[in-house]
């Protein structure tokens, strides 16, 4: 895991130095320099390829993007390598260059507002500086271009922005280490590994939620690195989680879940499927499908995927449903409700997530455990 | 946490709890760090 290794904290906290340290003009060449950096270093193949598709979206943006097919085909270009990385990875083949799934959605949010001329006037410097951060560049989030430009024009160094970034970094890093790797993984795993077959339910269900919470907090954790060392830079970033297992419903679960991701979807996929055909429903089923096949090119994300996707869209018509009716509830009717909302929408993630994080023999064990209470 | 204890103990104990808090995280983080192994992929971790 880069995140976690020395060498990536030496590049951050050398970066982050550096930034401060450059006079204005030469900041966002500094930026892009030390994630290009890194990452010729750490792994030149990346560098290369990550090159090559911030010259496409940058040509795109000067030239083709001025016109509908231009901007198309460079949609397709660039969301299609990404699949083929993804294909070849899924088969064996290849590793995915680093942070790839992140970054091409960054181009792709680049040349679509660029397109639509929705982007402040800009640089290349300030450019290549959005698409090299190296905050964000391994583990997301997939922040906005006018947001990154705005701070890069007005951040000023102070003790709030110093405090803040610590905090941020320091709880991403209990978060990762402490909380997941120390108490989850090492204590909390074999205590409950240690029910035995006796009490095969009690250990199974124990283990999904703790599985479920080790799956959050890893990724939860990151993201407070991520967004903590961009605030030490000086840039604040888009958040990725609202603590999304307090949901009352899976709508609101997406809206608290990798936040950066699903807004982008939303945004660029759902958005254009419900104007082109009207249909929610299926708006909501492609998005989640998409959202499935960007963590992974395999059945077991397709079929994750598309139960979200159905859950998303049952909910949609639940509430439009309700939305419509004229009965109001009494308060421990509505108490109740949302307990049951929260209750159902919480055990199908992690359900879900028991699909995606072992291998299908496993998965089924697990599943025919909770379904029956033996082994 | 800085900026929050800021306006209500002042300057020098808000500095003084924000060092504190930081240590003992420090601390946790230092003493206790394991590197987990969780199957979600995050892609590109």
């Amino acid at each position: 895991m880069q995140v976690l290794e020395l060498s990536w904290l030496g590049w951050i906290v050398a970066s982050i130095i550096v930034c401060w340290a450059l006079p204005g003009r030469w900041r966002p060449w500094g930026i892009a320099a030390f994630a290009l950096g890194f990452l010729v270093v750490t792994d030149p193949p990346s560098a290369a390829i990550l090159a090559t598709m911030a010259a496409i979206t940058w040509w795109s943006g000067a030239r083709g993007g001025r016109q509908r097919p231009g901007v198309t085909a460079v949609v397709v270009l660039l969301l299609g390598t990404l699949a083929a990385f993804k294909v070849a990875m899924a088969s064996g083949g290849f590793a995915l260059p680093l942070g790839m799934s992140y970054y091409t959605f960054r181009c792709v949010h680049y040349v679509l507002e660029r397109f639509k001329k929705s982007l402040p006037p800009h640089t290349l410097s300030e450019f290549l500086a959005y698409l090299f951060f190296l905050p964000t560049i391994l583990a997301g989030p997939i922040h906005r271009f006018p947001e990154f430009h705005r701070d890069l024009k007005r951040t000023r160094l102070g003790a709030e922005i110093v405090s803040e970034g610590l905090e941020r970094v320091l709880y991403g890093y209990a978060k990762v280490l402490v909380v997941s790797g120390w108490l989850i993984q090492q204590q909390l795993q074999p205590w409950i590994a240690g029910l035995g077959q006796a009490h095969a339910w009690l250990s199974t269900y124990l283990y999904m939620l703790s599985a479920g919470y080790m799956g959050y907090l890893i990724f939860a954790g990151y993201s407070d690195i991520a967004i903590g060392v961009a605030r030490l830079t000086g840039f604040r970033v888009i958040e990725n989680f609202n603590n999304p297992f307090a949901s009352r419903n899976i709508v609101e679960f997406w809206r608290r879940w990798h936040i950066s991701l699903t807004s982008w979807v939303r945004d660029y996929l759902y958005a254009t499927v419900f104007s082109l055909t009207r249909k929610p429903y299926l708006a909501a089923l492609s998005a989640m499908l998409v959202i499935g096949l960007w963590h992974e090119v395999t059945a077991r994300y397709v079929i994750w995927g598309l139960a979200h996707g159905l859950a998303v869209a049952g909910c949609q018509w639940y509430q439009r449903r309700r939305a419509g009716g004229t009965a109001r509830s009494s308060r421990p009717r509505a108490m109740l409700g949302a307990f049951a909302g929260w209750f159902v929408t919480f055990h199908f993630v992690m359900l879900s997530c028991v699909f995606v994080m072992h291998d299908f023999d496993r998965a089924m064990e697990i599943y025919r455990t909770l379904l029956t209470g033996g082994p | 946490m800085y900026g929050w204890l800021l306006p209500r103990v002042g300057r020098r104990a808000a500095l003084l709890l924000t060092a504190l808090w930081y240590a003992v995280l420090v601390a946790l983080v230092v003493l206790l760090a394991a590197e987990p192994k969780a199957g979600f992929r995050y892609d590109d971790l």
